[in-house]
């Protein structure tokens, strides 16, 4: 499967009376690489969210490969979210389950009942060869039986990497995948995402903390504050101002955080 | 925003006061009526026999409507204090400084209906000294434990059938019960049925019955089910494994609710609908504590088991009220002991078997 393209269309989202994101408009060509940062806070989940299916816009329109997500049905939408993976930064793998289960809990969606049952105690040879490819792909092959909680960190998360690839999707959606992973860790990851969505051709949007990986790795950064898009650029043309705005507070943070001390 | 929470206070408050002045008439009404007993009681008059109960206990509902009103005007009164200190509006705006509240007035009244209260307890459950340690009463206990302790052998062979009859009432009433329990306890976890009114509506309903199924006791399942089927086994086995299921939706459900929601959001998000998401992300989490729960229940239904043969549900229970009803005293000593050796294996077992799993 390839890439999907995706469209935020005057897109607002509100929390209350928190603003998530303001009036967004950004398009996503099928099978391009974009990197989103800010602040905390700044939108980047909300817009993750969005395209995921798993919030609905306030106001505006997500089109993903030209399908308004509002006009889906539920059944619809579930079809639409199965061709959507997620890594999360808290990974939120099953801790009790075994790695190949793990990883096949991501087509569960595709399952008959029978085939669930079967999944989970008496794995079929066909899919447990292909899961057995793509652990080998994120370099843990050896712990396709092991139970998940008794790897490591960073095993956990190639996991997390593996479940994703195995769903075959059209987007690949990373929220902040390594801001729990060491420094030299957190390059091979995102490097490893990067290369896999690339060969596969998966649209990839990732989230951020890190800006110099973000500039290694992407060739289109997506700046974010309050909700707003900053900037929209490739690294090279963005000067280190625009960054130092980005992350700089605002002189009414700078009393809110003033009167937290 | 501050207009919004400015009338929220208001009805918190007005709401804290009407509970509260409820709680306080309750209470009020109850240590005059206690006191007014125990006045009788010391004056040597049955408060069913004296001819102005009625009057005099009417009353008291005014006079406690009356009084209360005044009461509940006091922030210390227990039912406001209960309220108020409970609710989230009203709980952070409270301030009870540093002072006793049990050196106000309204504590000392608590203090003063507890002790109403025991000793209303103790006149009615007719605690007596007397009975328990006078000759003809340490007569009858010597008598008894006399012939526990010299068991009687002979009647081992059906004391042991009967034994095992009981463990397979447990049993079977515990097979039966958990795929009950473990479908329906799906149904009654909170964060699973909360997608639609119709799932929060059979949520309300299967938690409503299954709560009413567990505040009644087995023994009283086992009469029932006695009359329904006659006496035996079968009766014993329904009724334990009716009151069994309700246990074990509570427990079952009650793990689900306390699962981590994290891989149920991101099986969600893959496109899975409420079945798969249940068997990928929520059954895998809960089948550890499932199997310790049911272990734990099988054990408990097998002392239930014993009981219940009492009134007709089979086993050795009813095995021991026939030979209790003959005052044959040996004979029914080799059945206790028969069930506390059983009832200490299956207790130890079941620990062992419980730690084993996690």
């Amino acid at each position: 499967m390839s890439g999907a393209s995706l469209e935020f269309d005057g897109v607002t989202v509100r929390y209350g009376e928190t603003i998530g994101v303001a009036d967004v408009d950004l398009r996503i060509d099928p099978g391009a690489q974009v990197a989103l940062v800010g602040p905390s806070g700044s939108g980047k989940t909300t817009l993750l969210r969005l395209a995921g299916a798993i919030r609905e816009p306030t106001k505006g329109r997500v089109r993903v490969d030209g399908t308004d997500l509002s006009q889906l049905s539920p059944k619809e939408l579930r079809r639409f979210r199965s061709t959507v993976a997620t890594i999360y930064q808290d990974l939120r793998l099953v801790p009790e389950l075994r790695v190949y289960q793990n990883v096949a809990a991501v087509r569960a969606g595709r399952r008959s009942f029978l085939g669930l049952l079967r999944d989970l105690f008496l794995p079929s040879g066909g899919s447990v060869a292909q899961i057995h490819e793509i652990l080998e792909s994120v370099g843990i092959e050896e712990k396709l039986y092991h139970r998940t909680n008794q790897l490591s960190g960073g095993q956990q998360q190639r996991v997390a990497i593996a479940r994703s690839l195995y769903q075959e999707p059209a987007v690949l959606l990373a929220d902040e995948p390594v801001s729990s992973v060491d420094p030299a860790r957190a390059r091979d990851v995102v490097r490893l995402l990067c290369d896999a969505a690339r060969e596969r051709e998966i649209t990839l949007v990732m989230s951020l903390h890190n800006l110099e990986l973000a500039r290694d790795h992407f060739s289109r950064l997506v700046g974010l504050r309050n909700g707003r898009v900053m900037f929209d650029d490739d690294p090279s043309n963005l000067s280190s101002e625009a960054f130092t705005r980005l992350y700089s507070l605002t002189e009414e943070e700078m009393i809110e955080q003033g009167a937290h001390r | 925003m501050t207009d919004l929470y400015q009338r929220k206070l208001a009805a918190a408050r007005r709401q804290a006061w009407v509970e509260g002045y409820f709680i306080n008439v309750l209470l009020l009404y109850y240590f005059l009526v206690g006191v007014l007993y125990l006045g009788l009681r010391f004056a040597g008059i049955e408060m069913g026999e004296w001819p102005q109960t009625k009057t005099v206990v009417l009353a008291f509902i005014p006079v406690s409507l009356v009084l209360t009103a005044l009461w509940t005007r006091s922030p210390d009164s227990p039912g406001r204090a209960f309220i108020e200190r409970t609710n989230d509006f009203l709980k952070p705006l409270r301030d009870d400084g540093n002072r006793s509240w049990w050196g106000t007035g309204s504590g000392i009244f608590l203090l003063l209906t507890l002790a109403v209260t025991v000793v209303m307890g103790w006149v009615m459950t007719e605690v007596n000294m007397y009975s328990l340690f006078s000759a003809q009463g340490m007569a009858g206990a010597q008598r008894i434990f006399a012939a526990l302790f010299s068991p009687e052998f002979d009647i081992i062979g059906i004391t042991l059938q009967a034994m095992v009859v009981t463990i397979f009432i447990a049993l079977m009433a515990t097979v039966i019960a958990v795929p009950v329990a473990f479908v329906t306890s799906f149904f009654t976890a909170r964060n699973l049925m909360k997608g639609s009114a119709f799932q929060v509506g059979v949520y309300n309903v299967l938690r409503l019955i299954a709560n009413f199924t567990r505040s009644i006791e087995p023994l009283i399942w086992a009469i029932i089910f006695s009359v329904w089927v006659g006496i035996g086994p079968f009766a014993g086995m329904l009724a334990l494994m009716i009151h069994s299921v309700a246990a074990l939706v509570k427990l079952y459900s009650e793990q689900i609710e306390n699962v981590d929601t994290g891989p149920i959001e991101a099986i969600e998000a893959t496109g899975a609908n409420w079945v798969q998401v249940i068997w990928y992300a929520v059954v895998p989490q809960i089948v550890l504590p499932y199997l310790s729960f049911t272990i734990y229940r099988w054990d408990i239904n097998i002392r239930m088991a014993t009981i219940i043969g009492l009134v007709g549900g089979g086993g050795i229970g009813t095995l021991l009220i026939q030979y209790q009803g003959l005052a044959k005293w040996n004979e029914v000593g080799t059945m206790v002991l028969t069930i506390a050796v059983v009832v200490w294996i299956m207790d130890y077992l079941s620990a062992r078997i419980r730690e084993a799993i996690y």
